[in-house]
């Protein structure tokens, strides 16, 4: 029993706060019991799914080396698009260990720099585990390694040539391939373990009602992150992803190159999962979601909100793909997919946050 | 009887429990500054923004490049011990007054109700007669501080009769939902009778307290209620050094004399002398100008937002410097599109690529604000020669707990809107609560 609780409890008593026999009830689903499924049921085992995958990305990604050719490549690209959908889905709760160990930035920066790119690679230096770390967030991770698989588009053929491990330069390309492939699964498997609870704990520490920080957030601070990482990845959507490739920051001129995953043409893929992961949180996943919380205080936002999310999801499937095309053949449709998830995000930003008394944009100075 | 009244203002009295308000604020405001600077709040809120929100008319006060800030909080250190200690106390208080009303005008996102506080009493202060060891004071100066504070309380409770408070439980219910992590009572706070319950005892509270404070009768009972109601506030409530703040002022409502009864004497005489016939000046009429200056000052401002139509909560155009204190659970979003007329260049500018967290937050949620970052990027587009463009703000809001909806016209070309205290018809009338 802590002095704040004593003094709290003595104090609700002189307040007459204790007199709850007129019929009150607590509203649904506690934070704790939330935070808790949301890391058994969601939050891990999406980032067990991203280390399986990553790790298969590795093997073939030095199948790439080991055995030139359409098919290598074929099952390395494959193997990289799988990898792409728990990493998408996660940046729905882009909070924790993901941020605390850098692992956000060293496997997704986005848009890649394919300059620093052949930068990197043509300085010879042999692309050891040790030199990937070395590099800058530019030259390294997912991005990095679907440039290196799938550009030029359609040309197949040439990018096999470029990875052949029989020439000078194609061996040292395949080589950097392998040692990213590696170090993405090696960092993938870093982020996992931080969550479980035979290993980091993040998990537990989650609904442990901590000392408000990152590290051991409070109940209050977690149920914030929730949110606020709902929040911040469809405001990525509605002006990274889609805002940025339609012109929005430059003056209506679309931007095709500024398409998230252009190179593999996932762009389109990589929204639907990332409102995907949006959905898991807010209806969970075989366990509690944030539905349990908003629907006993506000059923008929909690209806809103499902309905969006089903049409958000929707709304991007039914843009005609790849999103490099759409922004320059049909920029009405990506605009109105646009204000859609722009609609959902309101809901979110506005509304849930309104209703659970989260602060949006979490101001350590104090209230009023 | 008018006579009288006078006599008694300018009567001379013990000075102990103005020189204990005054050693009080002294320490407390050094602890706020220590507090704000270990807090890292220097640098977030007057470094590493980009843009400032200035008051309207005061667009020339500008945050001075470090080490300007955080020597201007050193300033505010240093006097505010000088006060505590009653030494070189006229220079002090003006100092603290002037550092500590500078760095609360640079930017309206970082505005609070006890910030205005600080800042009338810190005025008081310069204004009072608390240097050195004083023996007495004259009345008028614990009257003004007990007006002073009547007035908080008062204003605070009349914003609480409102829907909302009365009848919805909000914001409270919100809030004490928030905070069922709290060891103990957590669970008992989400009951929604606990926030009713609550709403009307804060009402109540707000409302009584002048009287009961002023009457000597209830006065102990009165003053145990100011230091639980405070004390619960600031464990439920992220609201920094204000329930200290107030615990110590409305010490002025007990005699003058209360310390040297409660006190040892030795470390009385210390900051005191012994009470005695006073021969200063009075300065009766510039005092009661200044007072009567001053006083209607406090009632025209809180009352401002009868001028306007609606809901102050909602529009917000007459919040601040009125004592609505924890009375809205607001949040908002907001983006602006940028419309070129000449060459049909379109952008759409999302605030938090320039603006702090808090200040978006802010921004996001007080139409003034928003007309004011409208204004901004008008600016900031004719410097890159797109010299007319138009600014329209897709702004939403949420109050209460009520869904959301506009809250700003988004037809109105916000960079064409001249800023003043004109109602800002552009504002969408809130929608009553279903």
């Amino acid at each position: 029993m802590t002095m704040r609780g004593v003094s709290l409890l003595v104090l609700c008593c002189l307040g007459a706060a204790c007199q709850t026999e007129s019929g009150g009830s607590a509203n649904g689903t506690s934070r704790e019991a939330l935070l808790e499924s949301l890391a058994a049921t969601v939050f891990t085992p999406t980032y067990a799914e991203f280390e399986t995958a990553s790790a298969a990305l590795a093997v073939a990604s030095a199948e790439v080396c080991a055995a030139p050719g359409m098919t290598s490549l074929t099952a390395a690209r494959e193997a990289w698009r799988t990898t792409r959908a728990p990493l998408k889905r996660a940046e729905a709760w882009s909070f924790g260990p993901i941020a605390s160990l850098g692992v956000d930035s060293a496997v997704d920066f986005w848009p890649v720099r394919t300059d620093a790119v052949e930068a990197a690679i043509t300085s010879g230096e042999e692309p050891t585990q040790a030199w990937v770390t070395a590099q800058g967030t530019a030259a390294k991770g997912l991005p990095v390694i679907e440039y290196l698989l799938f550009a030029p588009l359609g040309e197949d053929s040439a990018i096999v040539a470029s990875l052949d491990p029989q020439t000078p330069q194609g061996e040292h390309r395949c080589a950097v391939v392998a040692a990213l492939g590696e170090r993405v699964a090696a960092r993938a498997a870093e982020l996992h373990l931080a969550w479980r609870p035979d290993g980091g704990d993040y998990s537990g520490r989650l609904s442990a009602d901590g000392d408000d920080t990152p590290d051991n957030p409070s109940l209050r601070m977690a149920v914030s992150d929730v949110v606020n990482g709902m929040i911040f990845v469809l405001q990525d959507i509605t002006d990274g992803k889609l805002g940025r490739p339609l012109g929005l920051k430059s003056g209506g001129t679309p931007q095709p190159d500024d398409v998230e995953s252009r190179f593999s043409d996932r762009g389109r893929a990589d929204i639907v999962a990332n409102i995907e992961g949006v959905r898991d949180v807010y209806l969970g996943v075989g366990g509690l979601g944030l539905t349990d919380v908003v629907a006993p205080l506000n059923g008929e936002l909690d209806t809103s909100i499902r309905t969006q999310l089903d049409a958000a999801i929707a709304a991007v499937e039914a843009l005609s793909d790849p999103l490099r095309l759409s922004v320059l053949d049909d920029p009405a449709s990506v605009h109105t997919v646009r204000d859609v998830v722009r609609d959902l995000r309101r809901l979110f930003e506005v509304d849930v946050a309104g209703l659970l008394g989260i602060n949006v944009a979490l101001s350590d100075n104090d209230g009023d | 009887m008018a006579g009288r009244m006078l006599d008694r203002m300018f009567e001379p009295v013990d000075a102990a429990s103005m020189v204990a308000i005054r050693v009080l604020f002294g320490v407390l405001m050094a602890l706020g500054v220590v507090r704000f600077w270990a807090m890292g709040w220097i640098e977030a809120l007057y470094v590493t923004p980009k843009f400032y929100f200035s008051y309207w008319g005061l667009s020339w006060i500008k945050p001075l490049p470090q080490p300007g800030m955080s020597l201007v909080f050193g300033v505010m250190l240093v006097a505010s011990i000088l006060i505590a200690l009653g030494k070189w106390y006229r220079v002090a208080a003006i100092a603290f007054f002037v550092a500590f009303t500078y760095v609360e005008l640079v930017d309206q996102t970082n505005y609070l109700n006890h910030y205005y506080l600080v800042s009338l009493a810190a005025l008081m202060l310069v204004c009072m007669p608390l240097a050195g060891r004083p023996s007495t004071v004259p009345r008028w100066t614990i009257w003004t501080l007990r007006l002073q504070l009547g007035l908080v309380y008062t204003f605070a409770g009349l914003a609480k009769l409102n829907v909302d408070w009365l009848f919805a439980g909000q914001p409270l219910m919100i809030w004490l939902e928030a905070r069922q992590g709290i060891p103990i009572v957590g669970p008992l706070l989400a009951w929604d009778v606990i926030a009713h319950v609550m709403s009307w005892a804060g009402a109540a509270f707000d409302l009584s307290i002048f009287a009961a404070l002023s009457w000597s009768r209830t006065r102990p009972l009165a003053y145990l209620a100011v230091i639980g109601f405070h004390v619960m506030t600031w464990l439920l409530f992220p609201i920094g050094i204000f329930p200290w703040v107030m615990i110590a002022l409305t010490t002025v409502f007990f005699p003058p004399d209360w310390p040297r009864r409660w006190l040892p004497a030795r470390a009385l005489n210390r900051v005191l002398s012994t009470p005695g016939p006073s021969d200063s000046p009075r300065h009766e009429r510039l005092v009661l100008a200044v007072l009567g200056v001053y006083f209607a000052v406090q009632l025209i401002v809180p009352l401002r937002h009868l001028a306007y139509p609606g809901s102050d909560h909602w529009h917000m155009q007459a919040f601040r410097f009125s004592w609505k204190v924890m009375l809205v659970e607001k949040t908002g979003m907001v983006e602006f599109r940028v419309v070129d007329p000449t060459s049909g260049r379109r952008w759409v500018v999302a605030p938090n690529e320039e603006l702090t967290r808090t200040q978006t937050q802010m921004m996001s949620m007080q139409p003034d604000m928003i007309l004011s970052y409208a204004h901004h990027i008008a600016r900031r587009m004719a410097a890159q020669g797109y010299r007319d463009v138009a600014v329209y703000a897709d702004a939403w809001a949420s109050l209460n707990g009520r869904p959301s909806q506009r809250l700003i016209d988004p037809d109105t070309d916000l960079a064409a809107v001249r800023d003043g205290f004109a109602n800002k018809a552009w504002i969408v009338a809130e929608r009553p609560r279903p």
